[in-house]
């Protein structure tokens, strides 16, 4: 049992503008469930990307049963015994399970192809394992539960000994998932090694032996699981080294300005995402929601801003019944979106940083007269805002992809607080930022608050959170496990909600 | 910040210009192994095509005669590229715009030439436009991919109105599939005496001038560039993402709508089968070749049109077979994008300059 199979010993990966995996070690044991614990891009999946050869670390070395791995490929990683279902399966729905085992695989000179022996030696595995696959069966007609056995079937029909599960319960129901769960369990007593990545942390107390915590792509510690729980996990998925303090004087809240009632919302695979949330925001306060990554947030933040179809419930703004209205409606309302991916949603990256800058109010005088643009007012503008706020760049003509992030996100900043909103919505504004930046970033969105806009700031970084916010409502799952004052709050309590926990009342 | 000097448009410019000569140039470099290949002169080919493409005037109205369809539907393809919805559909409604300019042209209905002309023009823009609203719709309510769509309906069109031809169409007592002629109400004038050169050209360029200020100075404009860069980007910002993808699409219809009611009503006055094959693909090379900007589609076009009548004039006099330009115009279009990530680096030289005349100072105190 304490064989270790696999070890990785100071593993370096960097993407432009970005260490994924910084100086991480893990070692795993044969026979055991080892999770790999973090929030979404603190490096699990690249890790498990340099283990199975789909990427080639910058620095360190990995290790499998014994041997130090060189020029790792996919093909030599499944040679070794590494075998891998990714998220999003890698199976061709046309073809039958059968068919998709032997995708790729040549075993000897021989062209043709030998299917009965491939699908007599799938239904001896699934004895073997208890995994019921039909070998003939077209996979498009499987169930996503079924797809996943088949996904790990196929790892273990390559010789896999260590198999990695990357977020294997986010497409599951939880029926689905308990079956997996058994199917692991039995596959470990079999003598195979599992690792599996994801960020729920029920998960990972019910199913896993050790577990590793992984944040910002470095390793935070790795634990026994009896010998932890989930509020601690939570508060070592989330923590920060560094302690932020911003001058704030006390909240001086005025008249509602949002109010959110029993607000439900799906996300992309048609799932609950945000389900009977209820909240309110004042003018002149912060309201932070706290919370691991992928509990709803995104979805809430997209409902509010009109971005996502609300499928019940209200979204009340000064008094206006403004659900599922358009986000243009909702700007000229006087809201304003700091959105989560600046990338994504924030900015158009190949166009100029001056052009960038009135992406809201383009279409409003001064900019435009009779759907003409006013280059020299928009320019004017531009040249205030960047001294406004400080951005440092060598020429506003220069497409804003090739500012840093801290000054793209103060693009995004300057162009939302110039507009006096008198509801500002932020998600994670300060990802990936360095600490001055950071600083800048928290005293403009109190200095919005002082000045009376309604906040609600969305972050998984608690700290973040603690520090700006004037009320902390903690979301796990969709529902939010209760509100606290920010005088109040305090980590163990935000810990034990963001693990699904209710308030203690 | 003041000081500095504003080399940046220019190097932008600069690095177009050269980079496109030099893919020409390379083109034109890998083209003479394939005429030496089939025991030709390269240099006395491109000195045909140069004479029969622009050698005089009578030569470069016959190029800018190609070159007319060829600019009218690239600007309207130019422009569903910049809004990011990819119009591969402009053979197809070209052919609809021809199909609709002629029948309007044959009629008659005693109009005066001030508004039976540009009623043909208007239909068969319309024509187009209509066209290409069917796949801009589908793609905006029901997310088909436009380009698929947009290359089965040119089918659609391009054997609907061949077939119009050969029954409702086709010249009373007729024989050949084709149409009567065009009234003389509804035909464009000609520019130059002894020369086919029509009015088409014009509208060419007066369109070309209107889609650069409406995507450079109007408010529509910003918003159909900040849509085709990142339509998530413009949706959050309360742009009308959809509706600014089906807007761009009608305007890419209607100007490949022109394409083909100006080659009628201004050169061929009549509508025959295939009246103009694979203009419409054409157009996409024409398009990427200018660089998706509609004063660069215009040079493009007329370019390509030279290339096309010179080959003409090469084939005759040399008997190369006219293919080698089609060879000729697709590696061009090769080198173009190989070439386009190829930037001029001024501000280095400059600053290189900058800095050695700092250092120089440092020395010295």
């Amino acid at each position: 049992m304490s064989e270790i199979i696999l070890e990785m010993k100071g593993v370096r990966k960097e993407f432009p503008g970005l260490v994924a995996n910084d100086n991480v070690n893990l070692q795993v044991k044969k026979g055991e469930i080892h999770v790999l614990l973090g929030e979404n891009g603190a490096g699990k999946s690249t890790l498990m990307n340099i283990l199975y050869g789909l990427y080639a670390a910058d620095g360190g070395e990995v290790i499998f049963k014994g041997n130090v791995i060189h020029d790792n490929t996919p093909k030599k990683a499944i040679g070794m015994g590494v075998g891998m279902v990714h998220q999003h399966f890698m199976l061709i729905p046309a073809l039958t399970v059968v068919e998709n085992m032997i995708l790729g695989m040549q075993e000897g000179p021989n062209p043709v192809i030998n299917k009965k022996e491939a699908a007599n030696k799938i239904l001896e595995l699934g004895k073997k394992f208890g995994l019921k696959v039909d070998p003939y069966a077209k996979v498009w007609q499987l169930s996503v539960g079924e797809q996943q056995r088949v996904e790990i079937l196929k790892a273990l029909f390559r010789g896999a000994e260590l198999l990695i599960l990357d977020e294997p319960t986010a497409v599951l129901t939880p029926q689905e998932t308990q079956e997996l769960f058994t199917l692991l369990r039995g596959l470990t007593k079999q003598g195979l090694t599992i690792i599996f990545i994801t960020h729920k942390l029920n998960e990972v107390m019910e199913i896993s032996d050790r577990i590793t915590i992984l944040q910002r792509g470095k390793v935070v510690g790795t634990v026994n699981t009896k010998d932890t729980n989930k509020q601690d996990l939570a508060r070592m998925m989330v923590g920060r080294d560094v302690v932020l303090s911003v001058d704030k004087a006390p909240a001086n809240p005025g008249a509602k300005v949002l109010e959110v009632k029993d607000l439900e919302v799906k996300n992309d695979k048609n799932l609950v995402a945000v389900n009977k949330l209820s909240f309110e925001i004042r003018a002149g306060e912060i309201f932070g929601i706290a919370g691991v990554d992928g509990n709803g947030q995104s979805e809430l933040v997209e409902a509010l801003t009109g971005l996502r179809v609300v499928e019940s419930g209200e979204v009340i703004y000064n008094n206006e019944n403004v659900t599922n209205k358009p986000p243009r409606y909702l700007i000229e309302k006087g809201m304003a979106h700091i959105p989560e991916d600046r990338h994504l949603r924030g900015l158009v990256l190949n166009m100029s940083v001056k052009e960038n800058m009135v992406l809201e109010d383009f279409y409003r005088e001064p900019f435009t007269v009779n759907h003409f643009m006013k280059f020299d007012k928009i320019d004017a503008y531009s040249k205030e805002l960047i001294k406004e706020y400080d951005i440092r760049l060598s020429s506003d003509d220069i497409p804003v992809g090739n500012l840093s992030g801290g000054n793209q996100q103060k693009v995004v900043l300057a162009r939302m607080l110039q507009r006096n909103p008198n509801l500002l919505i932020v998600m994670h504004p300060t990802r990936g930022l360095d600490v001055g930046a950071i600083e800048f970033i928290h005293k403009r969105i109190i200095r919005a608050r002082d000045n009376g806009s309604a906040v609600l700031l969305i972050s998984t970084e608690l700290e973040e959170v603690l520090t700006l916010s004037d009320r902390i409502g903690v979301i796990y799952e969709g529902q939010l496990m209760g509100i606290v004052n920010q005088k109040d709050a305090n980590t163990n309590e935000l810990g034990l909600m963001m693990a699904g926990s209710h308030k203690a009342s | 910040m003041n000081t500095q000097f504003d080399y940046k448009r220019i190097e932008t410019g600069l690095s177009y210009l050269i980079s496109s000569l030099l893919s020409i140039a390379v083109a034109l470099i890998i083209s003479s192994f394939i005429l030496l290949g089939q025991g030709k002169d390269p240099l006395q080919a491109f000195s045909l095509i140069f004479q029969g493409g622009i050698g005089d005037m009578a030569a470069f109205g016959a190029s800018l005669v190609r070159a007319c369809p060829l600019m009218l539907a690239a600007l309207g393809i130019a422009f569903a590229f910049k809004a990011g919805i990819y119009n591969i559909g402009a053979e197809g409604q070209i052919y609809l715009g021809a199909m609709f300019a002629t029948w309007v042209g044959i009629l008659p209905l005693g109009l005066p030439k001030i508004i039976h002309l540009p009623l043909a023009i208007l239909t068969g823009m319309a024509a187009g436009a209509s066209w290409a609203f069917i796949p801009a719709y589908l793609k905006v309510k029901k997310g088909f991919n436009e380009v698929i769509m947009t290359i089965l309906l040119n089918y659609i069109g391009v054997y609907f109105v061949n077939a119009s031809v050969h029954s409702y169409l086709q010249e009373p007592n007729g024989y050949y599939p084709q149409t009567s002629k065009v009234l003389e109400t509804a035909t464009l004038p000609k520019l130059m005496a002894n020369s086919e050169l029509h009015a088409g050209i014009l509208l060419g360029l007066i369109g070309a001038v209107i889609l650069y200020v409406i995507l450079q100075k109007t408010d529509f404009g910003y918003q159909l560039r900040c849509v085709g860069s990142n339509p998530e980007a413009s949706r959050t910002s309360g742009m009308n993402a959809k509706l600014t993808l089906i807007a761009a699409m009608l305007v890419s219809g209607a100007f490949a709508g022109l394409a083909g009611a100006s080659e009628v009503l201004g050169y061929q006055h009549l509508l025959l089968e295939n009246f103009s094959p694979n203009t419409g693909y054409d157009a996409i090379s024409v398009a990427l070749l200018g660089r998706l900007n509609p004063i660069g589609v215009v040079i493009a076009a007329i370019f390509i049109g030279v290339l096309r009548t010179g080959a003409n004039t090469m084939q005759i006099m040399m008997g190369v077979p006219v293919t080698i330009v089609y060879i000729i115009q697709a590696i061009i279009i090769l080198c173009v994008l190989a070439f386009t990530n190829w930037k001029l680096d001024l501000s280095r030289f400059f600053e290189r300059g900058a800095k050695d005349a700092n250092s120089k100072l440092a020395n010295r105190s």
